[in-house]
């Protein structure tokens, strides 16, 4: 009875919450395990779904002071999104969410991180330890078969201080050791612990953990594979072999006293025939509206060894400064061939919306600015812009010998479809090259890297070309440009073939090459010692469509050493970049931007509490003097950032998971502006599992930002503290999943969200879920928002 | 003294012979992680039962394949051995630290191996006419009617006929060679109907294509990747 009473306590006071902080768009956040070499990724679950337009990832690894922007994939009330595993790098990753709503506002995820304040993450390193476990099977890229499940790991090469029979392992989270049959080297799992614990179609993940004679822990290996069932359908008669799962809710959101319903379906599929692999994936929603962008998505795809089409919603990759974590609907495809492969996109990355009249002004208005339009009647009128339907065609060819060589061509060319918006100005085309090249020696100790792309770009194509008689009329002797109009129509001609050629292509003098943008790397991995050196230098004219996140007119350098100690457990990272702007001489002043990074990071056995202490130092400054008659223009500021985490993974009567992070930052402004500013923010994060069937996390994070208006001598203050309590708990033989969390949250925002889900599983393949969330604000009313899933698997 | 001495003796002896008595079976050197269709295996000291996946095998253990069946295992060092149809194999396996040293006896029929390169050295293939001493990492060998056949994909392999005039060839890439029970190897560059028996033979994956007929159903399997 009181085993019972404790268990329901905790329900009630402890729930499941991975992270989470206070925000309008995001209820939580959750990150595969962060390992250097292994894609990273993020889903987050979201709130208010009806008002976000796009979600954007925006991450860093330590040392580099410019995040990379990607674009989340929007799947209901939940954003995912993946980071290649080359991109993850020891010690930690800083990250945070941009939402972009319907009304054109923007909010961040933490809420802060307008202020520095991001999200981080702890990367932990490979371990050359790594090696001494073997995975037998399942073949690493294969999948395991959920009818034949089995696993198998040799310790043929694990160092001779472990006891072999003390290996622990853990699948999905669950110790499975008991089943493991240990015949020396060999360890055997199969049977049906194995099977109950694995996620079939999804990726499942394996920890084994490795402990010396005495007990201590010595190394732990973490890695992932995917499960398939194989128990499918089958179209009679031939090797078409198919399974699918399906996924249908109702929801009910009750914002601010608006009440809307939203409904969605989700449909997930794959086959084999032959060689052949089809895939196709739909989500349709109610969401979904003409007058926005895509809320549907849908995808099919057919592969072989040789070749991948894919038809729908897909975001292909191409040279980051061309095309990178841009959505497609169209057609991508690719083939491989060894040395010579090619692979292209041809589709649409923005859907043509209709913009509208607001206001008819009186006749004669200016139609200077970028709301105001001339309409076919003669009138003018102030609009609200749509968005013209954005085409876009890659292509690119690339050779490649092994892993040591690729060499690539890449061409972009998009275009707004002037026709496609009415009430809406300035259509606009791109066009893009470049090349890059790939050269690793050495089992990839020595990497070089380079990239380079030029840009055209057509700011207004809504006129089309340029006609002759006005070249005529502005070029030739004794014409406003002088020159020879002959010449002009001739180049005309050339670049036509290309892009739209009027007085609105940029640059206007591409031999200055302010539409040039590349890039170049050098890594050395030696004795332990990673140093990689970039440049990067980009025009402020270049201009992808494929790529709208780059930072431009920007060129410097980056250099970055890491050293690791003690058999990869101790790691000193230091960081050095310095960019500046104005590469092209467009501004009166340049400034530099300069950042140091330094850290220390250690990784124990995976039983001992590891950390990182860093430091970080932003200094931004223009040349211009406070004294200067042009002071006002002025950039002198400099930030110091010191942070420190902790993670902590430990049993002690039952397993636990604890990760406490702090950082101090300050910022000094030298200018006459005098804007400092002062950031500190503390996080806990504290998960229990009590037992296979119940688990409880507690999530704090206080926030404390001020901000120092120096010329008005005024402070601005802003603090939070948000606080999760949750827990998950197993019932009926895990037929019945019971989620709750309570999550106050204090200081400038005020609120307290109570959340509540149950998912019962009528069948094994068909389940129900329930979710309840509600929301008590302050000063304005409360929110609720009320849903019910079905899934249901075919097999 | 003498009395302790003797008593000493004797409880040496005892010691020596009862763990004679007690010696430890031997450590598995593979585990077997396919099976298609039916295959057995044979423990070095026992008879022939059913294999099923999982099966840890051990020094001389042996497994064999009938018609249209398929067994692939795996060494503790992650080398694989892929053991065609119709096909007798005894495996035998010496660690050394953290080595092993395996020889895979051939008393009919193919596999198709994928050695693992820093334990390339340690890996030998044999037959009743040949040996072979790896030195590449992927190729086929099968024995019939007293002739061996080797194809290389990757690598070197050293091959030692062992009857007659015991001829000795190394194989380069994409070479292949037929030994006699005379002893010689005839060697060449690979053809393309061998290049393509080889790529058969590193599929596993069974396929089935079912004809519905008034007569029944006719059953089609084949293997791909």
């Amino acid at each position: 009875m009181l085993r019972h009473l404790l268990k329901i306590s905790l329900f009630v006071f402890f729930p499941v919450a991975l992270f989470a902080q206070v925000s309008n768009y995001i209820s939580s956040v959750k990150l595969s395990d962060a390992k250097e070499g292994a894609a990273l990724t993020f889903k987050a679950d979201l709130l208010n779904t009806n008002d976000i337009s796009e979600i954007t990832l925006a991450y860093r690894v330590f040392g580099a002071s410019e995040f990379v922007r990607v674009e989340m994939d929007i799947w209901g009330p939940k954003a995912e999104v993946t980071i290649p595993g080359e991109k993850i790098k020891v010690p930690s990753l800083e990250y945070y969410f941009i939402v972009s709503t319907r009304n054109n506002t923007t909010e961040y995820y933490p809420i802060d991180a307008v202020n520095q304040n991001y999200l981080m993450v702890q990367v932990q390193p490979r371990s050359e330890k790594d090696d001494e476990v073997l995975v037998l099977s399942p073949d690493p890229g294969t999948e395991l078969s959920a009818d034949e499940a089995l696993i198998t790991l040799s310790l043929l090469k694990a160092d001779e201080s472990v006891d072999k029979t003390k290996t622990k392992i853990y699948i999905n989270g669950t110790d499975v050791t008991s089943s493991a049959l240990f015949a020396d080297d060999l360890i055997i799992l199969a049977g049906e612990e194995l099977a109950s614990n694995l996620k079939k179609g999804s990726v499942n993940s394996m920890r084994v953990e490795l402990y010396k004679e005495d007990g201590t822990a010595y190394h732990s290996l973490y890695s992932g594979f995917d499960v398939t069932d194989e128990l499918g359908g089958r179209v009679e008669g031939t090797s078409f072999k198919y399974f699918f799962n399906v996924r249908a809710e109702s929801r009910n959101e009750n914002v601010r006293d608006n009440n809307n319903w939203y409904n969605n379906f989700s449909f997930d599929g794959k086959a084999t025939y032959g060689g052949f692999d089809l895939d196709a994936s739909v989500y349709a929603t109610s969401e979904e509206k003409g007058y926005l962008q895509p809320y549907n998505r849908y995808k099919v795809s057919i592969s072989n060894e040789y070749f991948n089409i894919i038809g729908g919603d897909y975001t292909p990759s191409y040279q980051s400064l061309i095309m990178n974590g841009k959505r497609v609907r169209g057609v991508n495809g690719s083939i491989h061939l060894g040395f010579f492969n090619l692979q292209a996109s041809y589709g649409e990355i923005n859907r043509g919306i209709d913009g509208s009249i607001l206001n008819i002004l009186p006749p004669n208005s200016s139609l200077l600015g970028p709301n105001l339009m001339k309409l076919s009647d003669g009138s003018i009128a102030e609009i609200k812009q749509g968005t013209f339907k954005r085409d876009v065609l890659a292509i690119n060819p690339y050779f490649t010998a092994g892993e040591t060589f690729k060499f690539g061509l890449t061409y972009l060319h998009s275009k707004d479809d002037y026709a496609s918006a009415a009430y809406t100005r300035g259509p606009q085309e791109n066009l893009v090259v470049g090349t890059d090249l790939a050269l690793n020696f050495d089992d990839g100790n020595i990497q070089l890297y380079g990239q380079g792309a030029f840009s055209v770009i057509n700011k207004d194509i809504a006129t089309g070309t340029i006609a002759d008689s006005t070249i005529d009329k502005l070029f030739g002797e004794g014409k406003i440009f002088g020159g020879s109009s002959d010449d002009i129509k001739k180049i005309k001609d050339i670049i036509n073939q290309f892009i739209t050629f009027n007085q609105f292509l940029s640059p206007l003098k591409p031999e200055e090459l302010s539409s040039l943008a590349y890039e170049a790397s050098l890594s050395l991995n030696y004795f332990g010692n990673y140093l990689k050196g970039s440049y990067i230098s980009r025009g402020f004219d270049y201009f992808s469509f494929g790529n709208n996140y780059l930072r431009t007119d920007v060129s410097g350098i980056n250099i970055f050493d890491r050293v690791s100690l003690l058999d990869n457990k101790l790691f000193v990272t230091l960081g050095y970049e310095n960019l500046k702007d104005n590469r092209n001489k467009t501004k009166f002043a340049t400034t530099s931007f300069t950042t140091f990074n330094a850290s220390v990071s250690y990784y124990p056995s995976f039983d001992l509490p590891g950390f990182i202490l860093s430091f970080t130092r932003n200094e931004n400054n223009n040349g211009i003097l406070r004294t200067a008659s042009d002071s006002l223009f002025a950039i002198d500021d400099y930030t110091n950032r010191f942070g420190a985490q902790v993670t902590y993974r430990f049993f002690a009567g039952y397993n636990h998971n604890l990760s406490v992070n702090a950082s101090f930052s300050g910022r000094i402004d030298n200018t006459i502006n005098k804007f400092d500013a002062n950031n500190n923010m503390f996080g806990l994060n504290y998960s229990i599992e009590w037992s296979k069937v119940l688990q409880s996390s507690l999530n704090l994070n206080y926030s404390s930002n001020e901000i120092i208006n120096g010329l008005s001598n005024v402070t601005t203050v802003f603090n939070i503290t948000s606080l999760v309590l949750g827990s998950r708990y197993y019932l009926m033989d895990n037929k019945l999943i019971l989620n709750g969390a309570v999550s106050p949250t204090f200081g400038d925002i005020q609120r307290t969200a109570i959340d509540a889900t149950a998912q019962y599983f009528i069948l094994k393949n068909f389940s129900l879920q329930f979710q309840f969330r509600y929301l008590i604000n302050d000063a304005v009313s409360n929110d609720s928002i009320a849903g019910l899933t079905a899934r249901y698997e075919f097999r | 003294m003498k009395k302790y001495f003797v008593n000493f003796c004797i409880l040496s002896f005892a010691v020596f012979f009862l763990s004679g008595a007690t010696e430890m079976p031997p450590a598995p050197a593979a585990v077997v992680t396919k099976v298609v269709n039916s295959a057995q295996y044979k423990p070095a000291s026992g008879s022939w039962t059913t294999l099923k996946v999982g099966q840890a095998l051990s020094t001389n253990d042996m497994v064999k394949t009938s018609g249209k069946a398929l067994i692939v295992l795996k060494f503790t060092d992650n080398s694989v051995l892929k053991v065609r149809e119709n096909s007798q194999v005894t495996i035998s396996v010496t660690k050394n630290g953290k080595n092993v040293s395996k020889t895979v006896d051939i008393g009919k029929g193919t596999v198709n191996a994928s050695v693992t390169k820093q334990d390339q050295q340690d890996f030998k293939v044999k037959s009743p006419t040949l040996v072979a001493s790896v030195r590449g990492t992927e190729f086929l060998f099968g024995y019939d009617n007293d002739t061996t056949n080797v194809y290389l994909m990757e690598g070197k392999l050293f091959c030692e006929a062992q009857l007659g005039k015991k001829d000795t060839y190394e194989l380069q890439e994409g070479m292949g060679c037929t030994v006699t029970s005379d002893g010689t190897i005839q060697a060449g560059e690979m053809t393309e109907k061998q290049k393509q028996e080889y790529n058969n033979s590193t599929k596993t994956n069974v396929r089935k294509v079912i004809l519905k007929t008034p007569q029944g159903d006719l059953i089609i399997e084949y293997l791909t990747d």
